[in-house]
């Protein structure tokens, strides 16, 4: 499902003395299917942008469109729109409230005009596809779980209507590194699955790693757009922007001061990691 | 929705913004009453120039209260209409069924509407002229009877303190969970009661868990840093009462007598 | 519960409780049809009594109405001395009724306490609107119909909601068991 934001403006407590322009003739069109990064200093409008295209927010001005239809049109269907969009809040896991783990995971899907046996069975892959045993959960508390665990029980309740889009916002805040690193298997196993995804984050290592795209917003305007690698080619624009290099571009650098020399700038681990060992099989200069 | 709120204060200088916390909420509760008691044209006059003089002595332009005002339309002509017709069935004008259009429901309709009118006026010059700290400054002192069941004055400042602080934070949160929960495809419109009932649930649980969440974190760091009840005696210094005070609950009672008069 | 809460958290919940008697009306306005026959003021006043003790129930249940009046001009000020007495009623009977009923098991408890101080609180309620405030407007009738034809879908709902709410806090560890060693209802 493609997305595209036409001239699309947006102000919190618009018309009042606390009028705050989130976002300006933002111009923006992401196909099916792309996996994209958001990035930006606080406030620069990512979870506004991301609320308007799961049409949780109205655009003062301009038009948000989903495969070419715009969805604050009269006569959208808004039951379908949450159906086919997944939004990932920060800490999600503040949001659950069933009694049992299977009765929360299946909230989204109560209305959807699946019988109970297909909804049991979305129920038991997105909790499956968030690691957990679909047996010997589904009769627990939500609520008894541990902060991470919390996490993943809230992004199965997100992604169990299959959505075509899936926006998540900051999911790995707060995480300890084990849970990310799980969570960073999870989004592979998305992004496997063709959905197209939006993901808000300041970590510029995972964006890296696994978007295609990555957007740079600044005071609701998109600065940059481009490949992971042409958004973090200037270090004065990653300064500029406030968007944080990742620990790979600050390894490569220090490295570089030591007289390394790349060919292509890594962005990844696994660049980084296969230019270092090109030069400790006996190359000087890596990536030949 | 925090902002709609705390928004509301107005600096200034006019002797309402000079009044001590606690007159202006006596002043408020005696013009409420008399608000309530109001039912006669006379009365409601009265009512008028007590609301004109006082917007007029703090200050507070026509134009403010008037939006106040019309953002509440709907409630107004739901409640008007409400008692032109259901009020009573005796000397109707016209009648079908359960509705009766009568004189007596007609009169009845506006008395309230313009109570609820009034009440916002000077809600609205209350709250413009006194910050949330005077605000709950002033409960505070008004509360503090409480202080013979077990609650200290200190401590109600501390509560109300803390939660006019929560307002904004839990109504952020209130927003962002009924946000998450739309997303994830709630429905608020069920077609009999019982399905409207359980589709709270969503948002309630949530905003409950939040809210005790963030007691939780607050009632800890306080007792990291040493909070105890008793040091929680404020220091009580003399109260000084104005001339404006005085002057002020004596106006107030005033329009509240005769209302009961009129 | 209650002597298991520390004074501190005591207060500080009561803090959140007040809070709460603002932002959940506010919550529900933005949900169509679901904010004039909810109540939901109610909710965090019983709670605060139930968890905290009828201390600062009466205090969340006169300071809550009253600052959410002053703040956002909701309850209007014809229905606002009635309901501040209501709740004020239902902080104090929740509060005493959780400290003298011990049936062992948290439901029965709840409901009880509940039901007490709803009734209680509408007696009150009902008094204090004849005697005070309208004076002699009042009939039975309207009195009746008013307190129970007309808000019963709101006392219903907080049979409902209280429990669900409650279970969900001792779930989540934000307020002790009751009944520690029980399990399930």
């Amino acid at each position: 499902m493609s997305i595209e934001l036409n001239h699309v403006s947006f102000c919190y407590d618009s018309h009042t003395a606390d009028e705050i322009a989130a976002l300006r003739e933002v111009e923006l069109f992401i196909g099916d299917g792309e996996f994209v990064g958001i990035m930006g200093h606080t406030g620069c409008g990512k979870t506004t942008l991301a609320q308007l295209v799961a049409g949780l927010l109205t655009p003062l001005a301009g038009a948000v469109k989903i495969d070419g239809a715009d969805i604050n049109k009269k006569g959208y269907d808004r039951k379908l729109l949450r159906k086919k969009v997944g939004f990932v809040f920060q800490y999600p896991e503040h949001q659950l409230f069933e009694t049992t783990v299977e009765r929360e995971v299946a909230f989204g899907i109560k209305n959807s005009g699946l019988s109970k046996g297909e909804q049991k069975e979305r129920v038991r892959a997105a909790l499956e596809c968030m690691g957990f045993p679909f047996e010997k959960i589904r009769k627990e508390s939500p609520l008894s779980f541990s902060g991470g665990e919390k996490r993943r029980i809230a992004i199965a309740g997100a992604i169990v209507s299959e959505p075509d889009i899936l926006i998540l916002d900051e999911p790995t805040a707060g995480l300890d590194a084990k849970s990310r690193a799980s969570f960073h298997k999870i989004m592979v196993k998305l992004n496997h699955r063709k959905a197209t995804v939006l993901w808000i984050s300041h970590d510029a290592d995972s964006l890296c790693e696994y978007a295609g795209r990555i957007l740079v917003l600044e005071k609701g305007k998109v600065v940059m757009d481009g490949t992971p690698r042409e958004v973090f080619a200037d270090p004065a624009k990653t300064e500029q922007y406030q968007i944080g290099a990742g620990r790979v571009r600050v390894i490569s650098e220090m490295l570089q001061k030591q007289g390394f020399r790349f060919r292509q700038e890594p962005i990844r681990y696994r660049e980084l990691l296969d230019g270092l060992c090109n030069h400790f099989k006996g190359r000087n200069v890596i990536g030949e | 929705m925090g902002n709609d709120i705390m928004g509301q204060y107005i600096a200034g200088d006019s002797v309402f913004h000079k009044m001590r916390g606690s007159t202006k909420l006596i002043c408020f509760f005696l013009i409420l009453t008399a608000v309530i008691l109001t039912d006669s044209a006379a009365g409601f006059f009265l009512l008028f120039m007590t609301a004109a003089g006082s917007a007029i002595l703090a200050g507070i332009g026509l134009r403010n209260i008037g939006k106040s005002i019309a953002r509440l339309k709907l409630f107004f002509i739901t409640i008007f209409l409400m008692n032109l017709f259901f009020f009573s069935s005796e000397q109707a004008w016209w009648s079908f069924w359960i509705f009766h259009l009568s004189p007596a429901g007609l009169e009845q309709g506006t008395v309230v509407v313009m109570r609820v009118v009034f009440l916002l006026l000077f809600s609205r010059i209350l709250i413009g002229t006194t910050t949330p700290a005077e605000l709950t400054g002033g409960l505070e002192i008004l509360l503090s009877p409480l202080g013979v069941f077990g609650i200290s004055t200190g401590e109600t400042a501390m509560i109300l303190s803390v939660a006019v602080q929560f307002i904004p934070i839990l109504s952020k949160e209130a927003d962002q969970i009924r946000k998450a929960q739309i997303a994830r495809g709630a429905e608020f419109e069920g077609r009999h009661f019982w399905e409207r009932a359980k589709s709270a649930l969503p948002v309630v649980i949530p905003v409950f868990l939040a809210a005790f969440r963030r007691a939780d974190e607050l009632a800890l760091a306080m007792e990291a840093r040493g909070y105890r009840k008793e040091k929680a005696q404020r220091k009580r210094g003399r109260i000084s009462i104005h001339l404006c005070d005085v002057q002020a609950i004596v106006l107030s009672g005033a329009v509240c007598m005769s209302q009961i008069l009129l | 519960m209650k002597s298991q809460l520390s004074e501190v958290k005591c207060a500080v919940l009561t803090a959140a409780s007040i809070a709460l008697c603002i932002v959940l009306p506010m919550a529900f306005h933005a949900i169509p049809n679901a904010g004039n026959i909810f109540l939901p003021m109610h909710i965090p006043v019983l709670l605060c009594g139930l968890v905290c003790g009828w201390q600062y129930g009466l205090l969340c249940g006169i300071a809550g109405p009253v600052l959410s009046a002053v703040l956002t001009g909701m309850p209007p000020a014809a229905v606002l001395p009635g309901m501040a007495a209501e709740t004020a009623v239902f902080g104090i009977v929740t509060g005493i009724m959780m400290k003298m009923i011990h049936t062992k098991r948290l439901l029965p408890d709840l409901y009880i306490s509940l039901i007490t101080a709803i009734l209680l609180g509408k007696v009150v309620s009902g008094a204090a609107k004849a005697l005070l405030f309208s004076a002699g407007e009042y009939s039975m009738a309207a009195w009746v119909s008013a307190s129970f034809v007309t808000a019963w879908p709101g006392l219903l709902l907080q049979l409902a909601l209280i429990p669900a709410v409650t279970a969900a806090l001792e779930k989540a560890k934000l307020i002790p068991a009751r009944y520690p060693n029980q399990r399930g209802r």
